[in-house]
């Protein structure tokens, strides 16, 4: 799954440190995040679509396991 | 002293154990419970030492940083899943490595009851991690 978390934190000019704190994470799990190496629980998707005030899909962009 | 509170329970706890421990008179039995009373009590008085030490006023800024990172680090989900992707991985080796232990104490023919023990930890290790996922499967 992709993501537009780095995207939309430095078009805000907001820290990664910064957004973990609002987040309640740690600033290791934005980085994980922001790499796609790690994929959000549907509680920290909501979490991150209300604080940039957009829809889950804006954010996450889910694409189909290659067979 | 919320914080205290538990380590102090357990120092006392400790002393008595070490107390018990020099009183009774079975030598072995004795040791046992000092040594257990001396653990306690003293890893529960460097824990009261380490908050004593970080309680102080001229650090109270920089203990509050580090219990909002301790309580981010518990709550943060990937450090959760994290944690238990370690406990499946070292359930799997601990599985693995009794099994081999056995099998090569058996090859230097130890005593028996030896490989019994080891063989008998790796069943019940594979029969209570059966029980656990069934447990919170029911509960899921």
């Amino acid at each position: 799954m992709k993501n537009r978390l780095e995207e939309l934190r430095r078009q805000r000019g907001i820290k990664q440190e910064e957004l973990a704190a609002e987040l309640k994470v740690s600033r290791q799990t934005i980085g994980s995040l922001e790499n796609g190496r790690y994929n959000p629980s549907i509680q920290l998707a909501f979490k991150i679509s209300r604080y940039f005030g957009m829809s889950i899909e804006e954010i996450f962009i889910y694409e189909e396991e290659s067979k | 002293m919320k914080d205290k509170k538990i380590f102090m329970i357990e120092a006392v706890v400790g002393i008595l154990l070490i107390c018990a421990g020099l009183l009774i008179r079975f030598e072995y039995y004795s040791n046992l419970i000092f040594v257990m009373g001396f653990g306690i009590s003293f890893s529960s008085f460097v824990q009261l030492l380490r908050i004593i030490y970080w309680q102080q006023p001229k650090r109270a800024g920089e203990y509050e940083a580090k219990k909002q990172e301790a309580y981010i680090n518990a709550v943060d989900e990937r450090k959760q899943y994290l944690r238990m992707q370690a406990g499946y991985i070292t359930y799997q080796i601990m599985t693995l490595v009794l099994l081999g232990l056995s099998f090569v104490l058996a090859l230097f023919r130890t005593s028996a009851w030896v490989i019994g023990m080891l063989f008998l930890l790796f069943v019940s290790c594979w029969i209570i991690g059966i029980a656990v996922y069934r447990a919170l499967e029911k509960r899921m």
